[in-house]
This record gives C-alpha cells, structure tokens and sequence, in this order.
C-alpha cells in the first residue's frame, strides 16, 4: 500500500464518516446512510432517461428544509432528496447570520443537465442536475456562501462518473471531488450554491481482439499490387 | 530480380494470415460488476469465469480458437446497457454476467436487443419473458423461484413432515426486499406454500430505502407466523434477524436466500441470533464432494479449486464456482457443438446440450427450459443446497444428502 493510497482512503473514510454523521444527526432520514454495501444501488431516478432505461423509469425526487439560525449561529444539517440522491451538508456555523432572520430555506431541484448547458469536452453527463437554493427567512434574500464554510454536495451517480460540475452561468466548472466507488457517490465542498450534476470521462470501446490489423491490409494491398505490375511487365515482352 | 520481387510480394500477401481465422482469439464479452456494493461478488465471480477460460484454452480452445475474454465492468443496473454496447461494437455475440439480479435483467434486455446471446452465470432473478429474450438468454444459476421452492419443500419435508400433527407449523410469512431478486425468490416461495396447501399467513415486500425492521417483527406475531422465510440483502437481512429476536417472535423455523442468510458475514455478525437460521442457495467449492460427480466434473473441480487457491490465496466461494461452472459449461459443453460462433449457433447449440446432474463441478446439470416455457432459458438441473448455521459462525450444507457436510441440526429459534 503506498502512502498516497492509504491518505486517499483515510481522507475517503474520513469524509464518509462525516456525512453519516451529520446525515443521521439531522434527522428525518429516510435513506440509508450513505456506505452499506453487499446490496445492489437502487435503481437511478432520472428527469430524463436514457431510451434504454425509459420503460422502469421512476421520477427524480426534489427536497428541502429549513435550517435554524440561532445566537450561536446555524446548526449542522444535511438535506437530501427524497430518493436519497443528491445531500448538501452544511456543518455548525456555516451560515452567516443575518439581522432578523430566523432560519434558512434550502430546496434541491432535479433537472435535465442538457437544458443547462454542454458538458465540458471529454466529459458526459452521469445523472440529473441538481439546482440548489437558498434563501433567509422571513426577508426570501437569497444565501450566498461562504467559501471557507466547507458546504458539501453529496450526489449519487449511475454509472460512472468522476467529478461534480458546477454551472457558473456560463460553463460547467469541474470541482475537486472525492469518488466513493462502493456506494457509487461523489463529494464535494462548494463554494456557492448554484447547480450540479455529476460527470464522466466517455467509456473507450471494447476493440475486438484478433482482428486483422490496417498495416496487414496495406501489406497485403501492396503485395497484390506488385505482383499484378510484375504480371503486367511479363505480358508486355 | 524478379523472383526476389515476386517471393516478396507473395510474402507480403500473406501477412494477414499470420492471424489465420483458425487460431484467431475467440472473443467473449463478460459483464460483471468489479466496484460499489456488488463488486466483491462480481469479482470472484469473473474470476471463476477466468479459470473456466483458462482451462478451455489449455484444451485447445473451442475450435481451435482460444477464449479471450472481454470484461466491460457495470456496478449498477444502469451501466449494463452501456456495457453490452461496446461489447457489441467489438464484435461480441456471446456474453457472459453479471452476479447481480438487477444487473442481469437489464444485460439481458439490452443483449436480447442487439441479438447477442446472453448467459447468466450466477444471478437468481428473472430477467423477463419478451420472444428475443426467450431465445437468446440462458440462465445457469437456480433462479430465484427454484431456489424460493426449494426453500420451502426443505421445510416441509425435512422440519415439518416429522412433526407430529399438533405440533407441525402452519402459517408462512414471506419478507422480501422489493427488487427483481426479492420478488423473483418470493414468488416461487410462495407458489409452493400454496400447492403444498399450506397456508401464507402474510406476504411483506420492502423498499430497501424505507423498511421499519421492529414493525415487520411486530406484524409477525400478529399473523402468527411459524415460519419465516425472509429475502433480503445482506444488512437488512441482518437488521430483520436482530428484530426478530428483540421482538421474541415465536418461530418454528426460518429461512433465507443467497445474498444474506449463507453469507459468511450473516453469522459471524448475528453469532448465537443465526443458530438454526437455514438458507436455500447455491454450493461453494469446498463443500461440494467430488464423489458426487461425475469422473470429469470431479476431475475440473478438483483443478478449479487448486488454481483458485494458487492464484487468490483464498478459498472458491460460491459467486466463483458458479462463474467457474456456468463458463465451463458454455466453452466446454455448448460452443463447441455449435458449427460457428454465432449467437444463433449457440443458442441452438445451448437447447439441445442435456448434461445430468452432477456432470458439472457444481454439482449442476444442464437442461435448458424450452422457448415455449414462462421460464424460457432458465436451467433446470441446476444445483442448490440448503445451508444452515450449526455453531455461532459456522455454517454446514445439510440438504440434499449428496452435498451436505453435517447433518440437520434441530435448534430452539432464539
């Protein structure tokens, strides 16, 4: 085991246990929390599937929750959909309190990433998009992060993917993200709210083993070829 | 000179035979899941599909061919679609998987689509009934429902029949997990409680993301269930045990299936809560007695479980035997019956194969259900045993007598 492997698996554990945490403390859970294995992912919810997987299709769920403010600041909470797959975290204290607010509304919203924007080249779309907004209560002014809050985004992916994008308005933008193979989940930390999705790199073809090679053909080409010019020769005297 | 030149260029033109079709590799796609939950499993499964190559290969191949597998991993359902296209972009028409029950279906469909043959080596579920399914998806493993009837004649012949009348248990409650794999096991269960004209005091499925453990216990005494027979996965399998015996639910016996109650995991984690906890599933390699078999099956079997030990330094388990024997069966028994390697070819090749019992390293036959069937492709001469947890941690195959390693131990259910 080399050091960068066993780092990457403490700072992988280490964050699992953090979001199981903070997932159960939140309560209301109604999904597993996140790292049981030994049974298969349930089946993924899209806003727009994939042709091949249309037919068992179950919509993609929504969430929300509201988030105290208090004298000692907002209190740790992680909201998640109702199908269990997109979680923000938000540790104690990483909302800037607010003169007269009393709490924050949080609500996730699944989309299609193609009515966004385009993937960034060399990567596909793995799942839906996941807007999230928030806003202070009672005012409805919208949350702005802060970026050393160490907010985190949660999102279950389907098949394959790698990173979490973010759109900025304009563009996706890749955020350095921590995979979670065994529960097929991506993380996080944010520095603003806005919408995500989780992405790709395409899968490489399977090349069939065995099959002629292009230089055979061109060996083969060039070996009728001089032997017809030599024909040819012969013919002519 | 001129020789010299046409000695070259009749060289040259024979370049491309240096791959001649005879000795060209065989390519067989594979579809197993290599991460996430199911990763472990799917694994150890390929590799028992792996040695089966090997060992095909070192006889020859088929037709002079050798195997070469091609392994597109898919760890959820959604990525076998993805999986079977680019296997059929390279020219696969064979495909072996997938381990998982929700995998298989969904590798089953899409290779039913493309005209691939599709065989499933371990999974249980039922994969669906459409006509291209019917023809080109053949199952090895028990299926779900066989091993959910098995299960209950277990109990019936084996717990009830001795019993005297007052004393026999009555009512059945079926608990499943609410997924291809759950529904396929609990349908056949409970099919057979029905013809056996015995009664089901309830049937329970589940959403694996939302179940309340202590209220199916509580549901339980209420239907007044004698036995139990549960479907679950392996941590909620674990979960509903512990409630049941929190909740002191009074049973006469219970029993499970494949992906929880024979789990090595199930008994080292429940201890004395899994004594006299039975499961219907199928053989690991070191419980099967090679004197079971047939000469050659004995004689693959014995190989298998050399070179997985050599390789893997662990024992064979059950996902490797059954990916070991299903392969064995395809490369060894049907491709080579086939006049080419065409989808078509094998399917045909595959109806008309009749192995008997035993003449497979799993103690499986193979005898394929004919396109007419509601179980289109499913094998039925493929072999199951019943396990059951006979000292905390330790599990014993006691059912049938071919295979088992311990005698039926009676426990009082905690």
């Amino acid at each position: 085991m080399t050091f960068r492997s066993l780092t990457s698996g403490l700072i992988a554990a280490g964050l699992y246990l953090t979001v199981a945490a903070l997932s159960l403390r939140s309560g209301g859970l109604i999904v597993r929390p996140v790292f049981d294995g030994l049974a298969p992912p349930a089946p993924y919810r899209w806003v727009d599937p994939p042709a091949e997987l249309a037919e068992d299709n179950i919509r993609a769920r929504g969430g929300g929750a509201t988030i105290e403010l208090g004298p000692a600041g907002s209190v740790a909470k992680s909201i998640t959909t109702g199908d269990g797959q997109a979680s923000v975290i938000f540790p104690a204290g990483s909302i800037a309190l607010r003169p007269e607010q009393s709490t924050v509304r949080v609500r996730i919203t699944p989309k299609d990433p193609d009515t966004i924007g385009l993937p960034p080249s060399n990567l596909f779309f793995d799942g839906n998009a996941y807007e999230v907004r928030a806003t202070y209560e009672p005012s409805g002014e919208p949350l702005m992060l802060d970026p050393a809050a160490k907010v985190q985004v949660v999102l279950r992916y389907p098949r394959h993917a790698t990173s979490i994008l973010r759109w900025t308005g304009s563009a996706w933008d890749i955020l350095d993200t921590t995979t979670v193979p065994q529960s097929l989940q991506l993380l996080a930390a944010i520095g603003d709210l806005g919408s995500f999705v989780s992405a790709g790199p395409p899968q490489s073809d399977a090349t069939p083993p065995g099959v002629t090679p292009w230089w055979a053909y061109a060996a083969a080409g060039s070996g009728l070829l001089l032997v017809t010019l030599g024909a040819l020769r012969r013919v002519k005297r | 000179m001129r020789r010299v030149i046409l000695c070259v260029a009749a060289l040259t033109m024979l370049l491309p035979a240096c791959s001649p079709i005879g000795n060209r590799p065989l390519q067989v796609g594979a579809i197993y899941p290599t991460g996430g939950g199911l990763g472990e499993g799917g694994i150890e499964e390929y590799r028992g599909v792996q040695l089966a190559a090997k060992l095909a290969n070192s006889e020859g191949g088929v037709h002079g061919r050798p195997i070469a597998l091609d392994l597109q991993p898919a760890n959820s359902a959604e990525a076998a679609p993805e999986a079977v296209k680019r296997l059929n972009a390279a020219g696969a028409d064979v495909i072996l998987g997938s381990y998982s029950s929700v995998i298989s279906s969904k590798a089953a469909q899409s290779a039913a689509r493309t005209g691939a043959l599709f065989w499933e080596t371990g999974a249980v579920g039922e994969v669906g009934t459409a006509p291209s399914m019917s023809d080109r998806v053949f199952r090895f493993a028990p299926t779900g429902a066989s091993l959910g009837k098995s299960a209950i004649t277990f109990i019936r012949d084996h717990l009830r029949k001795p019993l005297p009348e007052s004393a026999k248990p009555r009512r059945y409650t079926v608990v499943y997990v609410d997924d291809v794999y759950g529904r396929s096991v609990a349908e056949g269960a409970i099919a057979e409680i029905r013809d056996s004209g015995m009664e089901l005091a309830s049937r329970v499925a589940y959403d694996l993301s939302h179940v309340d453990y202590r209220q199916i216990a509580q549901d339980l005494i209420r239907d007044r269930t004698d036995v139990l027979m549960v479907v679950a996965y392996l941590d909620d399998g674990v979960a509903l045990r512990r409630a049941v015996v929190e909740a002191k639910v009074p049973l006469q016996a219970t029993i499970g299936t494949s992906s929880s109650y024979c789990h090595p995991a199930f008994g080292e984690t429940l201890g004395e809560q899994a004594l006299g906890v039975f499961a219907s599933d199928k053989p690991d390699a070191d419980v099967v007695n090679p004197e079971a078999l047939s000469r050659e099956a004995a004689k693959r079997l014995v190989w298998a479980r050399e070179e997985y030990r050599s390789i893997y330094r662990e024992p064979m388990s059950a996902a490797a035997l059954s990916g070991f024997s299903g392969a064995w069966a395809l490369f060894h028994y049907v491709m080579p019956k086939a006049d080419e390697v065409s989808s078509e070819e094998v399917a045909e090749a595959a109806r008309t194969t009749r192995l008997k019992l035993g003449s497979l390293p799993n103690g499986s036959g193979l005898s394929f259900e004919s396109r007419k069937s509601g179980m289109a492709g499913a094998n039925q001469l493929a072999a199951s045993v019943i396990w059951e947890w006979v000292q905390p941690g330790v599990r014993a195959v006691v059912w049938p007598p071919t295979f088992a390693t311990n005698p039926i131990v009676h426990f009082a259910l905690p």
